[in-house]
Formats: structure tokens, C-alpha cells, sequence
């Protein structure tokens, strides 16, 4: 798990990939950073770390540090200046393994009415993006067209989309089934 | 006990954290896109308006320094453009009626730049002048011929212009406010007439 995490760090960080990547909006948002979460949760795997047990107790603190993470990169000012400001390009390749490290660490041990706050607060984060991206005339990243910013919108509307029906299956058709058995 | 001090003082951190980066991040909750980080800057650095040649749209040729003793409102645009520019030149439009017709072309003069030169040839300013109304005279549309002049204005101006696929261009969008000294004093939104005619109007009225 740990040298898959690894080699696929390396790949991401390499010239090609990274200037690939960073090219095209949707796929800047929608490839690179959750491929750099994946490598902080490979990373984690499914070993203990012991010191998190007592740092990380509840998972309230790893799931915090996460979210704030998360939120940052949501920033549309984040994505610009990650391609014109080395600093935060290199807080990117930082940040996003370690959130996904702390999200593989968390999870778990938040109880439920924290993670019903997380999806809550998710589904209208995107909703909210979705509608800004998609509605303004307006370029909101000067790094990208304004084309490109539309595919944005629409793929965060349709990972909403996507999650309401989840929400709805779970809701009524898992949810009735259990209660009829 | 012992874990539960831990527990505690890593959520504290957390949450400092993450402050901390939001506050870096958009200096200091002031700016939450590139852009009006860009802005802020800008009117923080007042650069000058660079040596260019301007040729308007009745071929005269001139630099900035010939509008010295005037303030300068500035728009870029190219003429093809069917987005962002016409609204953009709609609001220049309103923004020139409302400042009292005293001001015009004594304190101030408008001008529209184009960032496409090649296809913005005075002929087709001229044309585009007539859509909104400007003389030509206190409000001046032309282009910069010289390629890396045109680049030193855009630099110095943040104003970012990438060529798309369909032979135009994704451009940012502002009023620039160039004063008497040809300094670049104030960025404004280009979609709060209302805001922009008042600031430009005060502005002229505390210089006399």
C-alpha cells in the first residue's frame, strides 16, 4: 500500500502529468486533487498509527484539519494561484495527501450525527459551486476559460445530483426495507 | 485523562489551522478569487501606464503622456467579442452619461483599448464606436499596433487574455482609473455603475 502511495506521488509529481494535468480545469479539480487525496489514504492504509489514537481520539480534530483542507481548494482563488505561485503549488501536493491521510484516520471514529453534517454541509458546498460556476457571465479563474469553468459547474451539479439519488435510495428503499423486516 | 487533554488541545490546533490557511489564503478573508486579489494589488502598487503607442480610431497616433492633465477611465476589449465586452462597454457607456458634461473631456477622457490589434484596425473601431455612442474625441477607442507593447500595458495592468478556441479571446474585465500623472489609481467594477460613476464623480470633484 505505502510504495503504491509512493509511486503514485511520483507519477503525479512528474513534469508531464503535472502540466497535463493542470492545463485543463476540470481536470485540474476533478483528477489531480482527488488523485492526490487518494495517495494520502493509500498512504494510511490499514495500519494503526498509534500516536493518532491518543492525537485523533474521537476524529474530531484529523476530520477538522481535513474539511478545512478541503474547503481551501474549493476556494476558486486556490486553483489560480496554484499555477501561478510555487508556494502554493507545492501546499497542494502538501495539503491534499494529508487530508486524505487524516479522512482515512477520521472516518471511522466520528459518530454519526458528525457525518451527517458532513454530507449536509457537502451537498450544498457543491450545490452552491455548481450554481456559481454554471450561472456568472463572469471568468471567476483568470488561469481558465470560461468554457472550462462550465464543465466545472456542471460535473459538481451532477455529483449533487448523483448524491441526492443516493441519499433518496438509502432514505427509501434500504431504509423501508429494514423497518419491513 | 491523559488522552482526553490530547484530544483537545489537537482539535484546538486544528481549528487554528485552518484558519490560519484561510486567512493566508485570501489575504486575510479580503480577496476570494484570483481576481480580486489582483485588484487589490494593483491599486495598493499604482504602476504607471507604460510608454505605448495608442492609434485611435481615426488613425491619429499618440502616448498616454498626450492626456496629461486628465484622468484617464479605461476599458480592454476586443471587437469581436459577443460575452463579456459589449456589457462591459454598455456600463463604460452609462458611467460616461452620468459624469456631469462639465468634466468630460476637460478632467476626463474615456478610452476603450483593444488587445486585438490585427483585427481592431481603425475602420472597425469606428464601426464599434457607433454602438455606443462614443465621439471619438472624449471617448476614444484604439488599438496598440506594437505586439510587445501591447504585452507591457497588459502586464502592468493585470489584465489577463487567453485565446480561445473559437478565434476569441477569455479575457478580466475592469474599469481602469489612470490619473492626471498617468498613474493607474483605482480598479473598479465594471458591474456596479452606480458605484463606479460615484467614485469617478467624487474623484473629480476633490481635485478642483
Amino acid at each position: 500500500m505505502m510504495k503504491l502511495a509512493i509511486l503514485f506521488y511520483i507519477l503525479l509529481l512528474a513534469p508531464g502529468t503535472r502540466e497535463g494535468l493542470e492545463s485543463v480545469m476540470v481536470l485540474h479539480m476533478f483528477l489531480q486533487l482527488p488523485l492526490l487525496i487518494l495517495v494520502g489514504i493509500l498512504l494510511h492504509g490499514n495500519r494503526d498509527w498509534r500516536f493518532l489514537e491518543k492525537w485523533n481520539e474521537n476524529g474530531v480534530a484529523g476530520m477538522l484539519l481535513a474539511v478545512g483542507v478541503l474547503i481551501f481548494w474549493m476556494l476558486p482563488r486556490s486553483l489560480d494561484d496554484a499555477l501561478t505561485e510555487i508556494g502554493i503549488e507545492v501546499w497542494k501536493f502538501v495539503s491534499l495527501p494529508l487530508l486524505g491521510f487524516l479522512w482515512r484516520n477520521s472516518w471511522r471514529k466520528i459518530v454519526g450525527i458528525f457525518k451527517s453534517f458532513l454530507y449536509i454541509n457537502f451537498l450544498s458546498m457543491f450545490g452552491l459551486l455548481a450554481w456559481l460556476y454554471l450561472g456568472t457571465p463572469v471568468q471567476i479563474c483568470n488561469n481558465y476559460l470560461i468554457n472550462e469553468q462550465q464543465i466545472v459547474g456542471a460535473v459538481y451539479l451532477s455529483i449533487v445530483l448523483v448524491s441526492i439519488l443516493y441519499l433518496l435510495y438509502l432514505v427509501f428503499v434500504r431504509g423501508l426495507e429494514e423497518e419491513a423486516i | 485523562m491523559m488522552k482526553n487533554w490530547c484530544n483537545r488541545i489537537a482539535i484546538t490546533v486544528s481549528i487554528i489551522l485552518v484558519v490560519w490557511m484561510w486567512f493566508i489564503g485570501t489575504d486575510g478573508f479580503t480577496a476570494f478569487t484570483a481576481e480580486t486579489a489582483r485588484k487589490n494589488n494593483l491599486i495598493e502598487a499604482k504602476p504607471k501606464f507604460p510608454e505605448v503607442i495608442l492609434e485611435d480610431s481615426k488613425e491619429r497616433t499618440y502616448t498616454m503622456e498626450s492626456f496629461r492633465g486628465k484622468n484617464v477611465l479605461i476599458t480592454f476589449v476586443y471587437t469581436a467579442c459577443t460575452t463579456v465586452c459589449p456589457e462591459l462597454e454598455r456600463n463604460f457607456a452609462e458611467v460616461y452619461q452620468s459624469i456631469p458634461a462639465s468634466y468630460i473631456g476637460e478632467e476626463i477622457v474615456f478610452l476603450t483599448i483593444s488587445f486585438d490589434p490585427e483585427r481592431d484596425d481603425p475602420k472597425t473601431l469606428e464601426n464599434y464606436q457607433q454602438y455606443f455612442q462614443s465621439d471619438g474625441e472624449t471617448w476614444r477607442m484604439a488599438r496598440i499596433p506594437d505586439q510587445l507593447q501591447l504585452k507591457s500595458l497588459l502586464d502592468a495592468f493585470g489584465v489577463i487574455v487567453i485565446p480561445d478556441e473559437y478565434d476569441g479571446f477569455s479575457h478580466n474585465s475592469a474599469f481602469y482609473f489612470v490619473n492626471k500623472l498617468g498613474y493607474l489609481e483605482n480598479v473598479l467594477d465594471y458591474t456596479d455603475i452606480k458605484a463606479a460613476s460615484e467614485y469617478v464623480v467624487g474623484r473629480l470633484e476633490r481635485e478642483i
